[in-house]
């Protein structure tokens, strides 16, 4: 592409990314102190990301940063204990505590001051006596146990483990009250200059309280400074243990670029640019397309890219890891095949279930949980894992892709069979061959499961959910393929299958997890979203009904 | 048969059609098996559904279609490698699982720290019924392998002829909770138990402490104290401990307080039930809240709709009019005259061969939380030495592979390793059966075009 073909779709993605920069930072530095916290040493960014998320429900509270909310929890309580900012959901949890049902956020005063409160934390203690299953309801009891737990262990600062063991002793890292040396001294530093910090940016908002001399900047300026001073002090304390500082800025950086949002961004765009090249076969739209496919698979790669280095894992250990997995792979296939046969509309295929995993990562953390955790032992540095993962859950990539371009199909169908007739035959050749890839990819990857399982377990095959509801999903779609090898399933059989068997997959892969929950596969487990998975489904029902009565009109 | 209708018999058995309907119709079953497995368990799965006639009816039905559809297109064209490959592997696979069901071995053998064990334990149940007249020597009058989840008693009941009477099993409960309490007796071989409280301003424990049936003594350990309840002589370990001496029929004990410190005089005293006797450890008080001279073990179960970690299968064992209920790997006795019948209810279990003890197990925790990050094994293994097992890290040894399973720990401490032990002779079939099925798939689809020139599909 030559320079002057570049500059449209670059002016456009320019645009775009002033349009989405979030608006300048305050109070930064803190963000990068190293705390040990859920099984290892992270920003102190991603701690407070990682509470808020837990006790509001999002990474941020109404334009206020993590870092204000967590670090003010911690100076001035009081102010939150009677903030409504605590989420909770469950509509019976809500009643048994006597709590407005139409409301979602309460105070932590609401919550501790609920007689039933100790009554239903007892009820969850006898369900998990008995060992129980838990049910989304006492799910919720327990988020509300981890929400209490967070928010009293930072207010009482027990929570702030930001000073590490002296060498030799143990892995331990301390809170800084408990701490000896000058740490207690350094961090009420920081806590000053914070404060002074946001009373700097009242004042600037408005000048007639004017009860601070220094102004917003120089705040800026000084907080930094005391946080490198405890930073220093830290790193003294234990060089060794201290994380690389090189470490600390990747992951805040990482925090803070939000790459997956700006890739489901960039295929939307690209989406939308086939469709019109499709629709007016101008040159430049397919070029602005490609520029932004390509685009957002870079920043998309560069995300992966992120989550390896700080993690040091291949990223496919949960489910938000898995959306975004297939939704590459979406990317990947799409790619391929459109290079092989040159229909557009595969990609457009590709950009729509690109842009859904990531649109879902993005907006659910609550059911997709995006934070880094420590692995079970079994799944620690395992070549089998890796492998077995990866190949499963990219076949779902491709079944996804043929779920696309099976609704694609469809559309044709139900607009004019007859016009579109080449338009029908790309479709299903593409449905065809992302069958072929899917079918390919899922029986070695269960088989992969098996010489993973036999390495791990000392069993080839164990009827565990997860790898049986894969083998389902295989079974479904090797009858299709039979099926059309017999000769009963044509075109518009090939465009109905994509999307119905595509229920095996959602089973096998969100399903088994949400819905089931049982069997050996429970570290991935995750509650909810049950009602828009099933929704989704029914749609494409409805929508594959349709299809085939309109057929019959035609 | 002449030729023509077995040509018939392997056309009609190599259709597509029956193969999508059979492709099908394992889908269905085994997708009913994983909610089964939800909504029970996997024992309860594998029961009725994986390994039930149905499901092998199913997979024998698909290995003979394959051969046939096999047969049918023979003889193979180089065209057709991709999917003769296939299809050989699928057999190939499906023989080597059958392999595994039917001599594979897969067990589990528990280790507490500094122990020996050399007796896998697999999922098959029997019942062993001893007899002794002296509680020292036991002699097995009856074995039988059962699986009473498909053969339930209350169906096929088992009736044990002895010369007392008929030992009979007629009941069964799945999911089964189970509780134990005591109670008085007034049958005199039974031994002694009491309901105890040790309590300080830090600990406070309430317990149970019985003499089985057929011993004459009972140890309750508490940490750094233990308390005895014997009838008869007992010599004092040296520990601080509280001797309690049963005697006869009579509602009170006589006692003795040890302690471990050198020069402290032991202090004695007769004790009933309400009595309370300072320890002079740590302030301990130890109350006795109930005393029988002779005690009886009631058992009462709990049958639950499903199951859960705690629930266990639970048979009941009756002899002439007594009966009682018992969990599966445990016993129940019954004493008659001057004899003593144990049925056991049990796990079956299999001797390797070979000792191996756990000598040390350590377990490596992510920084700053007890979450374990991997843990392992230090054994020491007959004719082998020292060898580590850890996750992901096996031993093999005879034909047998031991794999880090799981590990129990108390307080923080692990106490007990489990190891789970495999033998699988249809390993080998199966790998070369997957290696198959993915290179022919492979081959089917992605050389097809090169093969065929390509045509319009319709």
């Amino acid at each position: 592409m030559s320079l002057k073909l570049l500059k449209r779709p670059l002016g456009l993605f320019l645009l775009l990314f002033f349009m989405m920069s979030p608006a300048m930072a305050v109070r930064d530095s803190v963000k990068f102190l190293a705390i040990q916290n859920g099984g290892r040493l992270k920003p102190f960014d991603t701690f407070a990301k990682e509470s808020l998320q837990l006790l509001h429900g999002k990474r941020s509270l109404e334009g206020r940063s993590a870092i204000d909310v967590i670090m003010t929890m911690y100076m001035v309580p009081d102010l939150w204990e009677n903030t409504k900012f605590i989420s909770i959901k469950n509509l019976d949890l809500k009643r048994e505590l006597k709590f407005e049902e139409g409301q979602n956020l309460f105070s932590m005063k609401d919550i501790l001051s609920s007689t039933r409160l100790r009554l239903i934390i007892e009820k969850l203690r006898s369900r998990e006596a008995m060992k129980e299953k838990l049910n989304p309801y006492y799910q919720a009891i327990q988020k509300i146990e981890g929400q209490i737990f967070t928010y009293q262990s930072i207010v009482s600062g027990q929570a702030l483990t930001l000073v590490p063991p002296k060498q030799g002793e143990s892995s331990q890292w301390l809170p800084v009250f408990h701490s000896t040396g000058p740490f207690v001294d350094l961090f009420s530093k920081i806590g000053s200059e914070f404060a002074m910090s946001v009373g700097a940016e009242v004042k600037d908002r408005k000048p007639e309280l004017d009860t601070l001399k220094k102004t917003p900047a120089q705040a800026e300026i000084d907080l930094a400074q005391k946080v490198s001073d405890f930073s220093a002090a830290a790193r003294a304390q234990n060089p060794e243990l201290y994380p690389k500082d090189r470490d600390i800025k990747i992951e805040v950086f990482y925090n803070s670029l939000q790459p997956f949002m700006w890739s489901w961004i960039c295929y939307l765009v690209a989406g939308f640019m086939f469709l019109m090249f499709l629709l007016s076969h101008r040159k430049w739209t397919k070029n602005t397309a490609f520029f932004f496919l390509f685009a957002g698979f870079l920043i998309h790669t560069l995300g992966f890219a992120f989550r390896i280095y700080i993690s040091g894992r291949p990223p496919v250990s949960n489910m938000y890891e898995t959306v975004i997995w297939v939704a590459y792979g979406a990317i990947l296939f799409g790619f391929i095949i459109e290079r092989i046969y040159r229909h557009t509309v595969v990609l457009i295929g590709s950009c729509l279930v690109a842009m859904l995993c990531l649109i879902l990562a993005d907006l659910a953390p609550a059911i997709l949980d995006p934070s880094l955790q420590p692995l079970e032992p079994v799944l620690v540095s395992n070549f089998w894992l890796i492998i077995h993962v990866m190949t499963i859950s990219i076949s779902y990539a491709a079944f996804f892709l043929a779920l696309a371009l099976g609704n694609i199909g469809l559309f044709f169908y139900i607009r004019n069979e007859e016009k579109n007739k080449t338009s029908i035959n790309q479709v299903t050749n593409a449905i065809y061959r992302c069958i072929q890839i899917g079918v390919v990819l899922l029986a070695a990857g269960i088989i992969l499961g098996g010489i993973w399982a036999d390495y791990s377990w000392g069993r080839f095959w164990g009827w565990d959910p997860k790898e049986t509801w894969a083998l389902i999903a295989l079974l479904g779609y090797l009858a299709m393929l039979h099926g059309r090898l017999g000769g009963w399933i044509k075109n518009f059989g090939m465009n109905v299958w994509a999307v119905v068997a595509f229920s095996l997959v959602i089973m096998a892969w969100y399903g088994v997890n949400f819905v089931l929950g049982a069997g050996l596969h429970s570290y991935g487990f995750g509650a909810g979203g049950i009602e828009y998975v099933v929704g989704f489904i029914v749609a494409e029902i409805i929508y594959v009904v349709y299809a085939w009565m309109m057929r019959g009109k035609a | 048969m002449s030729r023509i209708p077995l040509k018939k018999f392997i056309k009609f058995f190599s259709s597509l059609k029956l193969a999508v309907v059979l492709i099908l119709s394992l889908g269905a079953v085994t997708s009913v098996g994983t909610i089964i497995e939800a909504k029970y368990n996997t024992m309860t799965a594998q029961k009725w559904v994986y390994h039930s006639p149905i499901m092998l009816g199913l997979l024998a039905l698909l290995m003979f279609i394959l051969s046939m559809v096999l047969l049918d297109r023979y003889p193979w064209k180089r065209q057709q490698s991709g999917f003769v490959l296939a299809h050989i592997g699928l057999i190939t696979l499906l023989l080597g699982s059958y392999v595994t069901m039917q001599w594979g071995i897969d067990g589990s053998l528990a280790f507490p720290i500094g122990e020996v064990a050399r007796k896998v334990v697999i999922d098959e149940t029997e019942i062993n019924l001893w007899s002794s007249f002296d509680g020292d020597r036991y002699t097995r009058l009856y074995h039988k392998d059962v699986d009473f989840f498909l053969k339930r008693p209350s169906k096929y009941p088992i009736s044990i002829a002895t010369p007392v009477g008929n030992i009979k099993i007629d009941d069964f409960v799945p999911y089964a909770f189970v509780e134990r309490k005591f109670v008085g007796s007034k049958d005199r071989k039974k031994g002694a138990g009491l309901r105890f409280q040790m309590q300080n301003q830090f600990v406070n424990v309430i317990d149970w402490l019985a003499q089985r049936d057929d011993s004459k003594g009972a140890i309750a350990p508490l940490g750094p104290a233990q308390i005895v309840l014997v009838t008869g002589f007992y010599k004092p370990t040296g520990k601080n401990e509280i001797v309690l001496e049963t005697n006869g029929d009579k509602e009170s004990l006589k006692y003795t307080v040890y302690s471990s410190k050198v020069g402290v005089s032991p202090k004695r005293g007769v004790a009933r039930a309400g009595s309370e006797i300072d320890t002079g450890w740590m302030g301990l008080k130890f109350r006795i809240l109930n005393y029988f001279p002779h005690i009886d073990e009631e058992v009462t179960i709990r049958p639950l709709k499903y199951p859960t970690e705690l629930t266990r299968q639970a048979i009941k064992v009756s002899l002439n009019d007594r009966s009682q209920w018992v969990e599966l790997n445990n016993v129940v006795r019954f004493f008659v005259e001057n004899q003593v019948y144990v049925l056991e209810y049990v796990n079956k279990g299999l001797d390797i061969g070979f000792d191996m003890r756990l000598t040390d197990f350590t377990v490596g925790r992510y920084q700053g939380t007890m979450r374990a990050a991997s843990y392992q094994s230090e054994m020491d293994v007959e004719g082998q030495g020292k060898v580590t097992i850890a996750m992901n890290e096996p031993l093999t040894k005879n034909g047998y592979t031991f794999y880090q399973a799981s590990f129990q720990e108390e307080n923080g401490k692990p106490v007990l390793s489990i190891l789970s032990v495999n033998r699988d002779p249809g390993r080998w079939i199966k790998y070369l059966g997957s290696l198959l099925v993915v290179l022919g798939i492979i081959i089917m689809f992605y050389f097809k075009d090169y093969y065929f020139p390509k045509k319009e599909s319709a």
